[in-house]
C-alpha cells in the first residue's frame, strides 16, 4: 500500500451533506407521529392525482426541514400547519431531475412484495417464495387439478399450466395485475357468479388450448355443481384482498402453430424425459409474466416471471406415494414446470 | 464487519426506532459521502444522494434478511440512485453534451482533484476498496460484476493514478 494514499486520507462532511441528512432523520423522527404523517399523506395525495411514496417522503423531508429552521427560531406554534404549508409549496418547486432519479431508484430497490407458489417442495401446502434467478419447479397437481396440461391438433401444439396458488404478499397493496407476453390467461370460473377478476385486458383472438378446472365439485360442501366459463385475457387484475378463490382457476395457456418439432420431442415413442423436457421449454419459450403491484399511493412495482421447465424426480415434484405404489415409481425421472423471478 | 454498537442499531433500527436509525446512519454519513462523491464528484448532488439513501433506508429496512449486511445493502443503495441521479442529470442536458460537474468547491479538494483523474468505475472501485474498506469479494457483489473485474479495476486505477494525479517517475507516491 501507498504511503500517502489520498483514499485513506480522512474527508471531512460539508455542511450541504449533513444539512440534507439532518433533514432525512427529522423526517423520520417527524414520523413518529403515525397521525401527522398520514394527515399529510392524506393532505398531500388530494392535491396531486398522481402521487408516489418517495416523492412524498422527500418532499417531506424539505419540509422538516423548514421546521427545523422554524423551530429554531423559536416561532412555530402549529407545526403540522406549517408541515402541510411547505408541502405545497415544495411540490410546486421540487426539481423534476432528482424526483425521476429518486423514483427510479425505488424501483431498483429489493421488492416491497413477494410472490409464492405451490412448490415441488412445499411442506405441509405451504407457499414457497419466488427468487430471483432461482427457477422454482412447482408441484404437479395443486391439490384440484393437474398443474399442466399439453395438448397437440394437427401441427399446431398447445399448453396450458395453471399458475400454482400464486400469490402476492406485501405492504399496503391494493392491486396486482399480471400481463403475460405470450399467450393468454385462461379463467376458469363460475357462470353467474362475481369473477375475483376486477380487471383486464381480454385477448384478442381465440385459443384452442386444454384447460384446467371447472369440473371441481362442489358436493363435497353440500352444494350442486354449477356451470363454469372461460374467459381468455392478455392482462388481468386482482384486488390484493382477493386474490383467490375455491371456484376459480387462474391459468396461462398458448398455440404453438407449426410445432411438428415440438410435437416430435413431447410425443416421440423413441423419446425419453430429456427430449421431453426440450420440448416443453420450445413450447414456453420466452413466456414471461409480468407482475404489477399496486400501491395505495399510486405507485406500482413490477417483476417478471420467466415460465421454463425442468427435470426431477417424481418424488422431488412433490408427487405422494399413492396406496399400493411401487416406492420406485416415485424415482422416476419427470418434466416439471417451473417459475423463475428475473433478475 | 460490524462492531457491536453497529450491530445493536441496526437491530433497533429494524424494529422501527427512529433514535436507533438516526444514530445508525450518523455513524454511516461520512462512508456513504465517500462513496456518493466517488460517481457523483459533487457535494451537492452527493448530498441528495445520501438522503434519498437514508429516507429509503429507512422506508425498505424490513427487507433486510440479514443484519450484518446492513452496510453493504445501505451502500447499493446509495449506488443506484447516485446512478439514477447521474443519468437522470445527462438525461436533462438538452442542448450540451454532459459534463461531469466542477469539483473544486471547498472540502476535500485533494480527494476530489484525485478522483477527477479516474473514470467512474475505477473510482469507485478505489473508494469502496480503500476508503471503506470493503474486501474484493464484496465488492463484486455490492457492483454485481466478478471479481476478477474489481481486481483489474484497482490495479489500472492505481497505475492510473501513479500516472496522472501523483506524476510517473516522481517516486514520492508510490502504489
Amino acid at each position: 500500500m501507498m504511503k500517502n494514499n489520498i483514499f485513506l486520507e480522512d474527508v471531512n462532511v460539508p455542511e450541504i451533506v449533513q444539512q440534507k441528512a439532518d433533514g432525512a432523520f427529522l423526517t423520520i423522527q417527524t414520523e413518529r407521529n403515525a397521525h401527522m404523517t398520514n394527515m399529510a399523506k392524506k393532505e398531500y395525495s388530494t392535491k396531486k392525482s398522481k402521487n408516489t411514496g418517495a416523492h412524498f417522503m422527500r418532499t417531506l423531508t424539505a419540509a422538516a426541514a423548514c421546521m427545523a429552521v422554524i423551530i429554531a427560531a423559536g416561532a412555530i406554534s402549529g407545526p403540522a400547519k406549517n408541515l402541510f404549508g411547505h408541502l405545497d409549496m415544495e411540490q410546486t418547486d421540487s426539481g423534476k431531475g432528482t424526483e425521476h432519479a429518486l423514483l427510479a431508484a425505488f424501483d431498483q430497490l429489493d421488492r416491497m412484495f413477494t410472490l409464492q407458489v405451490k412448490a415441488a417442495d412445499s411442506k405441509d401446502n405451504s407457499l414457497i417464495p419466488l427468487e430471483e434467478g432461482t427457477p422454482i419447479p412447482v408441484a404437479v397437481n395443486n391439490d384440484r387439478a393437474d398443474s399442466w396440461v399439453f395438448c397437440a391438433e394437427g401441427d399446431i401444439a398447445s399448453y396450458c399450466i395453471n399458475l400454482p396458488q400464486f400469490t402476492c404478499q406485501g405492504e399496503e397493496i391494493i392491486s396486482i395485475t399480471y400481463r403475460i407476453n405470450d399467450g393468454a390467461f385462461q379463467i376458469v370460473q363460475p357462470e353467474n357468479k362475481e369473477s375475483i377478476i376486477v380487471d383486464g385486458q381480454p385477448y384478442d383472438g381465440s385459443l384452442n388450448t386444454g384447460s384446467i378446472g371447472g369440473d371441481y365439485d362442489e358436493a363435497q360442501d353440500g352444494q350442486p355443481s354449477r356451470p363454469f366459463e372461460t374467459k381468455f385475457y392478455k392482462s388481468i387484475t386482482l384486488n390484493y384482498e382477493k386474490q383467490s378463490d375455491p371456484y376459480t382457476w387462474i391459468n396461462i395457456c398458448n398455440e404453438r402453430p407449426d410445432s411438428k418439432q415440438i410435437i416430435q420431442l413431447l410425443w416421440n415413442e423413441d423419446g425419453n424425459v430429456k427430449s421431453y423436457n426440450a420440448g416443453v421449454q420450445k413450447m414456453l419459450d420466452g413466456t414471461v409474466i409480468t407482475c404489477t403491484v399496486n400501491y395505495a399511493d399510486n405507485t406500482s412495482q413490477s417483476a417478471d416471471i420467466k415460465i421454463d421447465s425442468c427435470v426431477m424426480t417424481r418424488r422431488e415434484a412433490g408427487e405422494p406415494l399413492d396406496e399400493g405404489m411401487d416406492p420406485k415409481e416415485l424415482e422416476e425421472k419427470t418434466s416439471v414446470i417451473t417459475f423463475e423471478l428475473q433478475k | 464487519m460490524q462492531d457491536n454498537e453497529t450491530k445493536h442499531l441496526v437491530k433497533k433500527a429494524m424494529q422501527k426506532d427512529p433514535d436507533a436509525f438516526t444514530a445508525l446512519m450518523q455513524l454511516h454519513v461520512k462512508d456513504l459521502y465517500k462513496t456518493a462523491l466517488a460517481i457523483l464528484l459533487n457535494d451537492e448532488d452527493a448530498a441528495d444522494a445520501i438522503q434519498d439513501t437514508i429516507l429509503i433506508c429507512w422506508e425498505k429496512l424490513n427487507t433486510l434478511q440479514k443484519p450484518q449486511y446492513f452496510k453493504t445493502w445501505m451502500t447499493k443503495i446509495l449506488i443506484n440512485d447516485c446512478c439514477k441521479i447521474k443519468k437522470a442529470a445527462k438525461h436533462t442536458a438538452t442542448l450540451e453534451e454532459y459534463e461531469e460537474p466542477a469539483v473544486y468547491d471547498e472540502y476535500n479538494l485533494e480527494l476530489k482533484e484525485a478522483l477527477s483523474s479516474l473514470e467512474e468505475k475505477y473510482r469507485l472501485v478505489m473508494t469502496l476498496f480503500y476508503s471503506e474498506g470493503y474486501p474484493i469479494n464484496e465488492i463484486a457483489k455490492i457492483l454485481n460484476i466478478p471479481k476478477s473485474t474489481v481486481q483489474t479495476r484497482l490495479q489500472r486505477a492505481r497505475k492510473k493514478l501513479a500516472k496522472d494525479y501523483y506524476g510517473i517517475g516522481k517516486g514520492v507516491h508510490s502504489l
